[in-house]
């Protein structure tokens, strides 16, 4: 296949993928698919194998599909299935790691045969358990857990699968109407790859499918081998919950293959639902890679080839069944940190120091004007320095989430913010520095008592440097002026004042590397302070060495 | 009403009793073949056989009350959701909804259709309280019903003699002990198969095509003793209000009870609304099935349990209160609300029940020890302790036994041996009965120590620890129940931890008296005091007893 046909052939998937993403935005139910997008959409070949995705997927979810796919088409046999079926299942172990998420497969007929399937995996916005998200002591607090099943039965909807489903959680409207967003689009999307196999005269995917992985493979291996052979090791403490976890990994480079081991890492723990199932450290460990070395590449199987992570079975990042793992994101999201403390030797100007963390957060409540109401945020710390730029300011990492509005939540919940600002001094000083954390400020304006659920990160451990820089300021929450360190569902009180300090992101290289100017010019727009320009970066000093 | 079904009350009572002989033997068939202690041992579960209609006959000699009183009413809404015309041989249609059944998810209620000619004839009911349904790991504490566990929607386990994997697949991944509650979910449907079979050869022997000449001579002759005996009773309104520990907050329940003629009026509005502080709410039906309990009991007492004995009583309670509680309010541990409605209505009725009415009970504190140790491995042990329970005009409360449920003890040394703790005191507690012409039954104190390397787990749910148990006709309450936790009183009870070396001591409360205690006689004082029941100050304070005397 010439790579021109080759390249129109696979973006012609690729659009197809978006096409039904865009689909789902319009006819969910949710916000938290609508607008936060916490969804992906991938094409595999019949064998289960990651073709493409939409362009807007989270990353993680796009690794994990195939991995769900093969254990489904294991448990039913793809000969078994029928045109119309759809698989689904949000069983931890066999999908993303946690309860919320709703793995969806259809598959793809033509001429009477499975030739592709249309995965999705979305977030639902309940699956019934305890309100809170870290402390939980098993999964079976969790919420509903659903085994892989027919959610839909040659065209017909599995009516005792919704009934159970339904019953088993708070806004069964919006669960079940997402579900069936999901399979229509992916209904479309098969007509669509149909439409493409006719339109090109295939008899299926399967030579583009070997293009596309073998491609994908060789390039991806290419890269890895310009990378020198060795042993790269690296251990992080982050805040886990109650206790400190320990993330500690080796990675070996050898020829063009990677083998990324997590030897040394905490044991699981019931203290909190901080646990990894393996599907989640295998996805969080590939990200690294694809973002470093082949960025612009579509996400397809053949990228993680040359990749192999081992886990120790009953550690955090390959826990077992029953531990809790609802907010398995806290530990998840800083996996991609331990790899650059490892590899930022060899990544060069693509690695990245550590973040300062994203702490969703949920308000619900009744209110005697708003009625029922319940808002949730996504605001996140700054990020880590590379060894090119300053980290950026707050935004969505590693996830794609987009932020709500103060003005949205203002208008939906009886919240005033009062702040929400830079945080002065919180970037970790270094050569380049991290990115500045931010303050949100907001107060309970309402009459009645709400709930307030937070999962704040980085406030125990500060999310370090590399190659010299420094540390970025660690965390804070407080609720009316009190400093608080465990996160069960709080009922906030009216009037009270919470404020969240979030971490600034670590630094790159040595403070004194940092150029006068641009430790001047922080300080003129008020990231840094005098005395942060004076303590931090010895300002003084190298005024008067200058 | 009579039919006249040509039954002669001779063959009657004799086939009756078979029918009740079919439910013991499946009761003794679960007994053997169950996975799990709590239907082993603790026999928590009920089978109950129903006519064509769903309504109950007869149950076996040792279900639980509420049981039988509930499962009429869920099997009329399976029927109603799977129509008895659109059922096949082998069926087994299941639910543990709480609003559907008894009012929380540990209990399976399930129905089987009997065939005989290729028609439905009856249906084998069964209630079980399974060991685990997922959901949050303690008891009391909830906000609502999604934290409770799996909800398992009316659906056939069972269709035409084959098993519904996806039902079985989603129970045991939702559930900590998967092996445990599909065992005995397994061996219902396997001794549903039985009762089906007796239930065939029993209208094989009597030459029947079906149970409903039966079920109207049963269902007839029982209501028409029922009516006979409500209307022995003087027509009047007889009402009384009852403040209970409740959670957090004390609720209150007041009854209203009309009785007119041959019928029963039971009106529970003034009763607390419903919480989201605790899963203390009961829905309809167990508010229902309580409420027939003590009218039951004292009217009653010696007729099988069947359908027929309902229909003459009305209960009321107005919806969103925590007698009639909405979906999906919390309910886990509503039996601390359920098992206090029959001292409201003993209070309201004592006069008119005479001998059969009680005063006011200790309760039931079930308490749960799980963890892991060496030697032991993963251990859960629990028991289901009673205080004293209330006197009654003729007779002096007894010292601890359940009520107002069958429940079975589990003894100290089954709990040493499975886990790693050691009783250090179980003795009845001095001065705890309330004063009466009857005295109140003494209560227990039980003191257990972890005496393994590592904190366990404890959950408890105690009652009368705010609120003591009310005394009848001048009679005294039974004193308040107090637990401490490593020397310390507590009053919140999410799930708990006991340290190694710890204790945990439960002052369990004591029943209520019936009478003056002045008009107790000397004689039976003494006695107290020579057994140790009263000490000589609480014989003094109690009775006016002088030392000298």
């Amino acid at each position: 296949m010439d790579p021109i046909t080759f390249d129109i052939l696979w973006q012609r998937l690729i659009s197809i993928m978006d096409e039904i993403d865009q689909m789902i935005v319009r006819t969910t139910f949710s916000t938290i698919l609508s607008e936060s997008r916490d969804f992906a959409c991938i094409l595999t070949d019949v064998q289960g194998r990651s073709l493409c995705q939409s362009v807007w997927s989270t990353a993680n979810f796009s690794v994990v599909l195939p991995r769900t796919a093969k254990s489904m088409l294991d448990y039913f046999g793809t000969q078994s299935l029928r045109e119309g079926d759809v698989l689904a299942t949000n069983d931890p172990w066999i999908g993303t790691g946690h309860l919320p998420d709703f793995i969806l497969l259809t598959p793809i007929f033509w001429h009477g045969q499975v030739i592709a399937f249309v995965g999705t995996i979305a977030h639902v916005s309940d699956v019934g358990g305890h309100p809170g998200e870290i402390e939980g002591m098993d999964v079976f607090s969790e919420g509903l857990n659903m085994p892989p099943f027919k959610l839909y039965e040659a065209g017909a909807e599995n009516e005792l699968a919704f009934r159970i489903i339904g019953h088993n959680c708070r806004v069964p409207d919006m669960l079940l109407g997402d579900l069936r967003a999901m399979a229509g689009a992916a209904r479309i999307g098969a007509i669509r790859v149909r439409e493409f196999l006719d339109e090109y005269e295939l008899s299926n995917l399967e030579t583009l499918a070997t293009e596309i992985l073998d491609r994908s493979e060789a390039l991806m291996r290419q890269k890895i081998s310009a990378l020198p052979d060795g042993v790269y090791s690296y251990g992080l403490d982050i805040d886990g919950y109650i206790e400190t976890v320990h993330l500690h990994a080796t990675v070996t480079i050898s020829g063009s293959d990677i083998y990324v081991d997590y030897a040394g890492s905490s044991p699981q723990t019931q203290l909190g639902s901080i646990n990894c199932v393996y599907n989640s450290t295998f996805a969080a460990s590939l990200f690294p890679f694809k973002s470093a070395l082949v960025p612009d590449l579509p996400n397809n199987e053949g990228l993680f080839r040359p990749i192999h992570v081992s886990a120790p079975e009953g550690s955090i990042l390959n826990a077992t069944f029953p531990m809790p793992v609802k907010a398995r994101a806290k530990t998840v999201n800083n996996v991609n940190q331990v790899l650059f403390g490892a590899l930022w030797p060899v990544f060069g100007p693509r690695a990245n120091a550590s973040n300062g963390a994203i702490w969703p957060f949920v308000l619900k409540g009744e209110d005697d004007q708003l009625g029922y109401f319940l808002v949730d945020m996504l605001p996140h710390g700054g990020r880590g320095a590379t060894p090119a730029m300053d980290g950026t300011i707050p935004v969505a990492y590693p996830e794609n989430s987009t932020i709500t509005p103060c003005e949205i939540l203002e208008t939906r919940a009886p919240i005033l913010f009062l702040r929400k600002e830079f945080r002065q001094d919180s970037a970790g000083p270094g050569q380049q520095r991290g990115g500045v954390g931010q303050v949100i400020v907001f107060k309970h304006i309402g009459t009645q008592p709400m709930i307030f659920n937070l999962t704040p990160d980085r406030i125990t451990t500060v999310p370090p440097g590399f190659a010299g820089g420094q540390a970025g300021l660690i965390g804070e929450v407080r609720i009316d002026g009190e400093l608080v360190l465990r996160f069960p569902p709080i009922l906030l009180q009216p009037g009270s004042v919470v404020e969240l300090h979030i971490a600034g992101g670590g630094g790159f290289g040595p403070v004194a590397e940092r150029e006068v100017d641009r430790i001047l010019e922080d300080l003129a727009m008020g990231l840094i302070s005098e005395r942060g320009a004076r303590d931090d970066y010895l300002l003084d000093q190298r005024h008067a060495l200058a | 009403m009579r039919q006249d079904s040509g039954i002669d009350f001779i063959t009657l009572e004799i086939m009756w009793q078979r029918l009740i002989a079919v439910m013991d033997e499946v009761d003794d068939a679960i007994v053997r073949t169950s996975f799990s202690t709590i239907v082993g041992e603790s026999r928590d579960f009920a089978y109950i056989l129903t006519d064509e209609r769903g309504s109950s006959l007869c149950q076996s000699s040792f279900s639980p009350p509420n049981f039988c009183v509930v499962l009429p009413r869920t099997a009329r809404v399976l029927l109603e959701r799977f129509p008895v015309e659109t059922l096949q041989e082998g069926d087994v249609i299941a639910t543990n909804d709480a609003w559907i059944g008894t009012g929380h998810l540990p209990d399976y209620v399930m129905i089987s259709p009997v065939f005989k000619h290729g028609r439905v004839v009856g249906f084998i009911g069964s209630i079980a309280h399974v060991s685990d349904v997922g959901g949050h790991a303690g008891d009391i504490e909830a906000a609502d019903v999604f934290q409770e566990g799996l909800r398992l929607p009316p659906c056939k386990i069972y269709e035409a003699g084959r098993p519904n994997e996806l039902v079985f697949e989603i129970i045991g991944n939702n559930c900590r002990v998967p092996h445990m509650v599909l065992g005995d979910i397994h061996a219902m449907v396997g001794t549903h198969r039985i009762g089906a079979q007796r239930v065939r050869e029993f209208l094989d022997d009597y030459d029947l095509d079906d149970l409903r000449g039966l079920a109207a001579e049963i269902h007839g002759r029982s209501e028409t003793l029922m009516r006979q005996k409500i209307g022995a009773l003087p027509d009047g309104v007889y009402e009384f209000g009852l403040d209970i520990d409740g959670y957090i907050e004390v609720v209150h329940l007041q009854a209203r009870i009309t009785i007119s003629g041959s019928d029963v009026l039971v009106d529970y509005t003034g009763s607390s609304p419903q919480t989201r502080k605790a899963s203390i709410n009961c829905v309809y039906n167990t508010t229902f099935a309580s409420t027939i309990y003590p009218f039951k009991c004292a009217l009653v007492p010696h007729i099988p349990n069947n359908e027929g004995l309902f229909r003459s009583i009305r209960v009321v309670a107005p919806e969103g209160c925590i007698l009639n509680t909405t979906f999906p309010h919390p309910v886990k541990a509503r039996a601390k609300t359920t098992n206090n409605m029959n001292q409201l209505l003993f209070g309201a009725l004592w006069p008119l029940f005479g001998e059969h009415a009680q005063a006011g009970s200790g309760s039931i504190w079930p308490f749960t020890l799980s963890g892991t140790e060496d030697g032991y491995g993963h251990f859960l042990v629990d028991m289901l302790p009673h205080g004293g329970r209330g006197a009654t005009r003729e007779l002096d409360g007894l010292a601890p036994v359940a009520f107002p449920h069958n429940s079975m003890v589990t003894p100290c040394e089954i709990m040493e041996v499975r886990a790693p703790i050691l009783f250090v005191r179980k003795e009845l507690l001095p001065d705890s009965a309330g004063a009466g012409r009857r005295r109140g039954g003494i209560s227990q104190v039980i003191a257990v120590r972890n005496i393994g390397s590592n904190p366990m787990h404890l959950s408890i749910i105690p009652d009368k620890i705010v609120c003591e148990p009310p005394g009848l006709g001048g009679g005294l309450p039974g004193k308040l129940g107090q637990v401490y936790l490593a020397g310390t009183e507590i009053t919140r009870f999410p799930p708990l931890t006991l340290e190694p070396g710890a204790e945990l001591e439960l002052r369990m409360p004591g029943g209520a008296g019936f009478g003056p205690p002045s008009e107790r006689e000397q004689a039976h004082i003494l006695h107290d005091l020579a057994m140790g029941y009263i000490t000589p100050a609480g014989a003094q304070r109690e009775y006016g007893l002088d030392q000298e005397e």
